[in-house]
């Protein structure tokens, strides 16, 4: 029975989150020390029941119990192991419960790991997170239990079959990286409304708040790298990015995070920019809640699908509007109480930080707009659909996010406060010069427009200027040998994360240009035998044939690859067809790495006039991509590891003593 | 012990040792408090460490560092004058606060038992497939026996027993089209395919096609007849495939004769006598003596029993189980009391509806259904049966008239 003591664990931990939530705010509005101690206690009880009911239902998924409703619905006896563990998050309700299991968690590392709080703020911080994950285990509980039983008598032999997109290992581990990372940001709304309450945010609140963001966005980063992996092998269409609305649900929250983290850093070194970071702290979370609304609501599918079945959208609204209203409302309330401090002139470190915020704040605007304007057409219209496609996206996100790239270079080498525009130009001598080099030898040497030249020198100029600022900084070519090393393997480990992360958003932006620009692109309807020449490349359709997998039916296309009449390899690109979902065929995309990108081929239906139809792109240096989020994904790593965020705990001092309570 | 108690135990247990954990820190005595600026002070001496680091290897300009030492030495400055006043307040805390944790923890089973009495089934064991499967034959799941049938013949796919086993309870389940299948299987599979087989074969296609008979079928009752020359069972459906093609003569004549062969103690004689008199009015033919014959079922259950009997029994001597399950409702379903016979019939008509959540696309299975539950009197049964099948065909035009000319005709609106 143990799916019915999960079941009863969850309300049991629903209990547990009511009472995280009322006891600590209570305790730290009546300065009861010993009600805000309960806390810790209640943080660590309700992840264990939460975690236990997660066992429970992973349990079920793995046993094939078809007398649950939500296993009936998305699984299948022939699923292999590995996919019947993650089905388990792999649908609605099984979502909902990872999403406050990983919150649970985030609650609990702050009860463990948060020794050097004020007993008050972390009370605060700890009863926020307490009443996200009331509402989220009432809606759980309420309207999307995973634990509804068949009844008796009618359970079924077989499941319907698990999502077959979602069987794919990156897109496994996708939701729960990017449920981390939403959910991470929940750490910083709790530590924003705390600081609204106790009205005090400075520069010791920011580097407590830096750890926790920073983490989020590090799993988030990660998230929607994988997811675009998976979109760019599994969807077939040679493409990593859509700006699709499920996508755009995802990047909201990472581009209000990114903006977070950097506002923060103004706070803790500056106690500048207070507000405004309170804000985007709740902002940040907002957009996760809008996320998770937009793409478990099923609003993104049709406005109307939303109102027939309004139940759980409504709910989800609701909880957005509580948090999302309360908190701006607090803020409103409160924001004027925060103390203002340290002025800076505009070219400084701050003015540059300053801009990046507001450049990523109107680039979130214009995706917002861009993700939620076909739907509110939809709803004013009665029906009546547009899309919004990638032109206004590339437009209006693109306008806002070149100038924030051309200048993220300098703001590394800016002093505080008073910065020397001049001087740090002169400090990015080579990048500028690499830049305007490349530009010239791709414009010159390998055609293309102007455009990608630029874009191809911008991407230079960051990863370049990522360097440069770095070997600046550990004095390469400037100091002796043993300086350098002893700077390199002294540099701390934020600095190092910093170098990083914008190294891999030049990446990024080198791939992205390179594979778009450079792209070759054949679209044919191929009978065996039939040769394409592409990119260099010979591409010889064989035929095809069907193979059984473990749960599914794969129609292989065979290929085999020539180059300089030379065989290089075999490819295969499959179609499969899955037991129970036979209605969602999935693509398995045929590609052949070299240093000079990838060579893509996904079949595709049966064409009109005979023959499969085939999609063979080359995608010129698409891997900078990867290597770009890597590079940022491990640049969130060192900084988590850096050893100035574990600040040190607060020690009594000789006049403490003086003031034992009375008891 | 029983499922229930036990639940509720374990239950207990969970919950009491949840109250432990939130009551027990109520017994120590609360932590001291610092006062905030005690941390921020902790906090901005970091601060400072880390610049005077900096300093040191040169990362930060000398101006720059002057202004940030500055700044973090203002920021000490006040934390530690607040730290001061906070002292007063300090001083006061900690103090009761016992009642009101107690009172929120006492909240705790109550919120969970509300919501859990409301959504959970108590006691209600889980049903893994696996130990369903190998207690199917204990439970009499004939679902579930099929199914397992099914993986054991997925692996050993020439396996004349299991097939010989299961076509019947494949025709049990209503599942005409795997039944078909099945006995086509087992013909392939046998060294000497015997008349029998062929014939259940045969009327496995018949029910399949609703009563029509197939060529195919023909085909297969006139092998079964050529290995068994005089099979009845062969005879009537040839004579009756003679009637569905318009030729009443062949018909009246074949059924004539197999009238006269049968002995007189042979259930079916009753109805082969009605319909060898209707055709001979129909024709204009001196009605001929009457044969008298014991009461019998209709002719399609006893020759669907006859069919399903040979194959078992073939079955049954190797000790198949899911066989003898089969054979053992068909007798029970003879022998039952009305009252009996109505239970079974709507435990089949609920396994057809439990099938059709499996396998929703067998459009004759929901026609069935529906028609089925308005017979019980089942009439929101009915149309929630319709409603699903909707759903399920709401991409098929076709599918979608016929269930609404269903609905017309036996009175249930959509």
């Amino acid at each position: 029975m143990i799916v019915e003591l999960g079941h009863f664990a969850l309300v049991l931990a629903l209990g547990v989150a009511i009472y995280l939530t009322l006891v600590p705010l209570y305790g730290a509005a009546t300065g009861n020390v010993r009600l805000m101690e309960l806390a810790v206690p209640a943080a660590i009880v309700k992840f264990f029941l939460i975690a236990f009911s997660f066992a429970a239902l992973t349990v079920a998924y793995i046993n094939s119990d078809f007398s649950v409703l939500n296993v009936w619905q998305n699984s299948h006896s022939a699923k292999p192991f590995i996919y019947k563990i993650t089905g388990t998050w792999a649908n609605h309700e099984g979502s909902m419960l990872l999403w406050v299991l990983v919150l649970a968690s985030f609650t609990l590392a702050i009860a463990l790991f948060s020794g050097n709080l004020p007993q008050s703020l972390k009370a605060r911080v700890l009863g926020v997170q307490g009443s996200i994950s009331t509402a989220f285990l009432v809606y759980l509980v309420t309207v999307s239990s995973p634990f509804v039983r068949i009844p008796e008598g009618r359970v079924p032999l077989e499941g319907q079959g698990m999502n077959p997109l979602l069987q794919d290992p990156a897109l496994a581990m996708h939701p729960p990286m990017l449920y981390a990372g939403y959910v991470g940001f929940s750490v910083a709304f709790a530590f924003a409304i705390a600081a609204l309450m106790e009205g005090k945010v400075d520069s010791a609140w920011a580097r407590w708040v830096r750890p926790w963001t920073l983490a989020a966005w590090t799993f988030l980063t990660a998230g929607i790298a994988l997811g675009s992996w998976w979109a760019y092998y599994e969807l077939g269409w040679g493409g990593w990015w859509f700006w699709d609305p499920v996508e755009n649900a995802s990047f909201m929250p990472w581009l209000a995070g990114t903006a977070l983290l950097h506002s923060a850093i103004v706070v803790e070194k500056r106690n500048s920019l207070k507000t405004w970071t309170v804000l985007l702290a709740i902002i940040a979370f907002s957009f996760s809640l809008i996320g998770t609304f937009l793409v478990r609501s099923g609003v993104l599918s049709s406005v109307h699908a939303f109102a027939v079945d309004p139940e759980r959208g409504v709910f989800i609204l609701g909880i957005l509007a509580f948090f999302i209203g309360g908190a701006l409302f607090l803020y409103a309330a409160r924001a004027h109480t925060l103390k203002l401090e340290g002025g800076f002139e505009p070219v400084s470190r701050e003015g540059a930080l300053v801009l990046n915020n507001v450049l990523l704040s109107a680039a979130l605007a214009a995706v917002f707009i861009g993700t939620l304007f076909p739907l509110a057409y939809e709803a004013v219209t009665g029906g009546e659909k547009i899309t919004v496609g990638a032109p206004y996206f590339n437009l209006t996100f693109g306008t806002l996010i070149i100038p924030l790239l051309v200048i993220l270079p300098f703001g590394p080498l800016l002093a505080w406060k008073r910065g020397n525009l001049k001087g740090t130009f002169r400090k990015l001598r080579t990048a500028a010069a690499l830049a305007a080099f490349s530009a010239l030898v791709t414009a010159l040497l390998f055609g293309g427009s102007i455009m990608a030249a630029l874009g191809v020198a911008l991407g230079v100029w960051l990863v370049a200027g990522a360097l440069e600022e770095w070997a600046h900084r550990v004095m390469l070519f400037k100091a002796p040998f043993k300086v350098v090393r002893n700077r390199i393997f002294s540099m701390p480990g934020h600095m190092w994360a910093m170098t990083l992360a914008h190294a891999g958003v030049g990446f990024i932006v080198l791939g992205a240009i390179i594979s778009t620009a450079w792209k070759s692109e054949e679209i044919r309807a191929l009978k065996p035998g039939d040769r394409v020449p592409i990119a260099g490349y010979e591409v010889v359709f064989k035929g095809e044939r069907e193979v059984p997998g473990p749960n599914y039916l794969a129609l292989q296309g065979m290929f085999e690859i020539f180059k300089d009449g030379r065989k290089v390899t075999d490819a295969i690109s499959e179609k499969r067809t899955f037991l129970g979902r036979r209605n969602m065929p999935t693509t398995e995309v045929a590609l052949v790495y070299s240093w000079k990108g990838d060579l893509y081929i996904a079949i595709g239906d049966q064409s009109a006039l005979g023959g499969r139809t085939v999609r063979m792109y080359f995608e010129p240096f698409i891997y900078l991509l990867w290597i770009g989020a890597l590079l940022m994904v491990f640049g969130g790593i060192t900084g988590l590891l850096d050893r100035r965020f574990r600040v040190g705990v607060a020690e009594r001092t000789e006049s403490r003593l003086a003031a034992q309570p009375a008891e | 012990m029983d499922a229930n108690v036990m639940f509720w135990l374990l239950a207990g247990v969970m919950m009491a040792v949840v109250l432990a954990l939130l009551l027990l820190p109520l017994l120590r005595r609360p932590g001291r408090a610092l006062a905030r600026a005690e941390y921020d002070l902790a906090v901005y001496r970091d601060q400072l460490r880390e610049l005077e680091q900096e300093v040191e290897q040169g990362l930060i300009g000398k101006e720059e560092a002057e202004r940030a030492r500055n700044a973090i030495a203002r920021r000490i400055l006040a934390a530690d004058k607040a730290r001061q006043q906070a002292q007063a307040q300090v001083d006061g805390a900690g103090r009761g606060g016992v009642l009101a944790a107690i009172g929120a923890t006492l909240l705790v089973p109550v919120a969970a038992l509300a919501f859990y009495l409301n959504t959970g089934e108590p006691g209600r064991p889980d049903m893994p497939l696996q130990q369903r499967l190998a207690n199917a034959a204990q439970n009499n799941d004939l679902a579930a026996l099929v199914k397992r049938a099914e993986q054991r013949l997925a692996t050993n796919p020439d396996d004349l027993r299991g097939w010989l086993a299961l076509a019947p309870a494949y025709e049990q389940l209503g599942r005409m089209d795997k039944a078909v299948e099945a006995w086509r299987k087992a013909i392939e599979l046998s060294e000497k395919p015997d008349a029998d087989l062929y014939n259940s074969y045969a009327e496995a296609l018949v029910r399949a096609s609703q009563g029509r008979i197939p060529d195919q079928a023909v085909r297969a009752f006139r092998k079964a007849l050529d290995l068994a020359p005089g099979n009845p069972m062969s005879r009537y459906y040839l004579a009756m495939a003679d009637l569905q093609a318009g030729r009443r003569e062949q018909a009246y004549d074949a059924l004539k004769k197999l009238l006269d062969d049968l002995p007189q103690d042979v259930p079916a004689r009753r109805t082969i006598a009605q319909q060898v008199q209707q055709l001979a009015m129909m024709l204009g033919k001196a009605p001929g003596s009457l044969p008298s014959g014991p009461v019998a079922m209709a002719a399609q259950a006893s020759s669907s029993s006859s069919a399903s009997s040979a194959p078992a029994s073939e079955a049954g001597a190797a000790g198949g189980p899911s066989a003898d399950a089969v054979r053992e409702r068909m007798r029970a379903m003879q022998n039952a009391s009305p009252q009996e016979r109505m239970a079974m019939i709507r435990n089949m008509v609920e396994s057809l509806d439990a099938r059709l959540q499996e396998d929703p696309d067998d459009l004759g299975g929901w026609l069935r259904l529906i028609r089925a539950r308005k017979v019980l009197g089942e009439d929101d049964k009915a149309r929630a049966a319709l409603k699903r099948a909707n759903e399920v065909f709401a991409n098929d035009e076709e599918a979608r008239r016929k269930l609404e000319v269903l609905a017309a005709q036996i009175g249930i609106a959509p």
